[in-house]
Parts: C-alpha cells; structure tokens; sequence
C-alpha cells in the first residue's frame, strides 16, 4: 500500500537514502515510512535494477575510460596523463591523447584555404601517421599498428558543421571533434588537422572513423550514440552507416589493425 | 584508481545510477543522459577537491542538474523541457522561439539560481533544503528566486 507520505518522498531522497547520504533524523523518517510503505518499499528495490541495468549499458571500466578520453580531449593533458597512468594500469586505455606538438609541421602545411568550397566535393576524414621524418597519409583501410601517432583532419566541402568520432572493435567510442559542448562544431574550409594527436592503444582488428556534417548545428549525442547502437549491433566488425537522420551526411575511415606480435 | 583520493570506477559505481537518473530525469533521453552523465563526472575530475564535501551526492546532484539544464538550453529547436511550472510556463509560449526565451528567462540570473529553480519547482526542495544544497541562507534562495520570478513577470508582461 502507498501513503501520501511515501507519495512525497522524492527520487532525491531515495537516491541519498540508499547512499546513506542522509541525516540521521532524514533516514529515521525514511526508515518509518519504508515500513508501513509497500509502494515505497518497492520505489526503493525498483533502483537496484536499475543500477544493473546501467552498469549492464555501460560498464565502470568503459565510463571510466570514456570520462578519461573527456579529460584529455578537452585539453587537459597534465591531469588526463595521471588518470592515463591509473587506466594503463588497469589494462583498458583506448586511444591517448599525445602532445600537441608531435604534428605541427603537418599542421601548418595543412592551412586552411578555399580550395575544398567546390560544388559536388564530399566532405571527409584524413588520417596521417607520424614517421620519423615527418608524416604520411593513410589512405583507407590502411593497416595501423598498436602506439601508433595519428593525427587526424578533415576536409568540410563547404558543409557548415561537424562531428568526428571513432570507435574500436572493444566498442569504445571516441570523441574527436568538437572536445567538448552539445554541438556540432563549426567547420573550417581546407584541410584543418585537429588540435591533437592520438595514439592507438591496443584495441584490436579496426578503428572506425566517422565525419558527420550539416549545414547547421546538431547534437554530439545523437552521432555518439548511433555509434554506439552501430557497433553493438556489428558484434565485432566495422559497423558501416550509422543510422542517422536526414540532412545529416556522414563519411567513413576504416583503420585496420594489425595484430599484434 | 585515477590517482590517490580519485577513482573514477568507484566514483561511477557508487554515484554513477543517480547522476544518471538524474540527467535522464531531466533531459528525457537515455543517450544525452549518458553523455551528460560522463561530463558531470568530467567536471568532479576537474573540481575534485569539491569531492571532499560531506555529503558528495549533493555536489554531484547539482552539477548534473545544472549541465542537464545547459544541455536542454542548447537543444536549438526542442522544446521538450522540464515540466515545472516556472519552465513550463516558458516552454508553453509555443514557438521556435522558446529556447530563445529561455535564454532570455535564465540569461539575466547566474547559473546556480537556475539550478536553484529546478530544485525547488522541479524536485520539491523546501527553501531550506535548497539553501543547504546550495550553500546559501534561506533569505539568499528566496531572493534569487523572486528575482526568476520578476524577470518571467516581465517577460510575460511584453
């Protein structure tokens, strides 16, 4: 049976109550309410499930790496390295932020220009790889080796803006492009190289790359999220389209990795 | 364990469900809660000697009702808002302008008297219980929010 106090005890006060987070006076109420409360009682249980059923969605070590790749994308190196350091250890890095440095003669050969503002161009995804003497394009489906540098870029044909993501055959999807906010990023004409470089880690067989474009803003979570559904429902292999609502276009990069030795 | 103090694992395991429901709660949406999710714990990285407060929930109850608040502020043209009667009032203007409204409403106000709003309209907090979640005095809440309320007022006025 439900009373109207149970009734007006709030999802916050429960959350604090199964933390024991609360007063002892606020839990003491609590406790009284939950036993003559059925309704409660069950509000209560109903929460154990859901905690499952989110660490069944998205387990500790995937959130953890995730949040890790947020950190460092969103330019915080000196902290991300620490928190590097603690997922290294743990043995569930995905790709790690390098230095800004590492590509800058690439860079700047790369400056923006109007060159790509042609009708007809499709807008794509450039990956290069760092080689002792400088960098090389990787053309698609090229074989990529775990500690790899890529750096990646793209070309916005004219399209107004853009999201880049990656994902790996672990299913750990990886934000690019913008670091950070809800939105689509503004897209720069010419070939514009991202802020960072990464390294691959030691996910294995592919990393798949997508640019998602527009001509005005959208929301990160929906591409981050149809990457994810992608990949889930690929078990293992490169996912291929994501399914993405119209006028949104979208470009794939499949790195291939090789395995390791 | 991120270092010494911060384990992200431990913090999500234990806080990770609420901060979710959280944002779900309010945005409407598993997958932009999720999203939303990750960047609260983004920004308890950030902060993390906040995390030595008392009561961590409650730092972590804020922060994702405020960058779920932020997320729905940046739905360009989704006026699929919290449904409070001070938001609602806003969002039942009706037209692709509301996002812009609300721009208008919160814009004038510091960022926590949003979240202040939220607490006391959306989840029912006491004056009091928002001023502790807060840290502010219960004359300090309500005055902030009178203030929300003269500038709907005025608002709704034009």
């Amino acid at each position: 049976m439900t009373s109207a106090a149970g009734s007006s005890v709030h999802d916050w006060e429960l959350e604090r109550y199964r933390l024991g987070e609360l007063s002892r006076e606020e839990r003491e109420r609590l406790d009284a309410l939950f036993a003559a409360d059925a309704g409660l009682r069950a509000r209560l249980s109903s929460l154990d499930a859901a905690d499952a059923a989110l660490f069944q969605r998205c387990a500790p070590k995937v959130f953890a790496v995730q949040v890790a790749e947020r950190l460092r994308t969103a330019g915080e190196v000196r902290r991300a390295h620490r928190v590097r350091l603690a997922l290294a250890w743990s043995g569930a890095a995905a790709m790690v932020l390098l230095a800004v440095g590492l590509f800058l003669p690439l860079r700047e050969a790369l400056q923006p220009g109007d060159g790509d503002r042609i009708k007809g161009l499709r807008p794509h995804v450039l990956l290069f790889r760092k080689t002792a003497d400088g960098a090389e394009r990787l053309p698609p489906a090229s074989l990529a080796r775990t500690r790899d540098v890529i750096q990646v870029a793209y070309q916005a044909a004219g399209r107004g803006y853009g999201v880049i993501v990656s994902v790996d055959a672990r299913g750990v999807v990886t934000r690019h492009l913008p670091a950070t906010g809800a939105q689509a990023a503004p897209l720069r004409s010419g070939t514009v190289a991202l802020p960072a470089a990464y390294q691959l880690d030691d996910a294995p067989q592919w990393e798949c790359f997508y640019l998602v474009t527009a001509n005005a803003p959208f929301d990160v979570a929906n591409v981050v999220s149809a990457t994810r559904r992608a990949a889930s429902a690929a078990s293992g292999k490169p996912p291929g389209r994501l399914e993405l609502p119209a006028p949104l276009e979208q470009e794939i990069f499949v790195l291939r990795k090789a395995a390791q030795s | 364990m991120a270092e010494p103090g911060i384990d992200v694992e431990g913090l999500y395991q234990r806080y990770g469900p609420m901060v979710f429901r959280r944002c779900r709660q309010l945005l409407r949406d598993d997958d932009a809660a999720m999203d939303v999710a990750q960047d609260v714990f983004v920004q308890v990285l950030r902060r993390r000697e906040s995390l030595r407060e008392h009561y961590p929930s409650s730092l972590l109850y804020r922060i994702a009702t405020n960058l779920s608040l932020n997320r729905i502020r940046d739905r360009a043209r989704d006026p699929d808002l919290p449904g409070d009667a001070l938001l609602d009032r806003v969002a039942r203007h009706e037209d692709r302008d509301a996002p812009l409204l609300l721009q208008r409403l919160f814009g004038r106000h510091p960022e926590s008297t949003r979240t202040m709003a939220v607490l006391h309209y959306v989840d029912g907090m006491t004056l009091d219980q928002v001023a502790r979640e807060c840290g502010l005095s219960v004359s300090g809440v309500r005055k902030r929010l009178r203030g929300l309320r003269g500038t709907l007022k005025a608002m709704e006025a034009l």
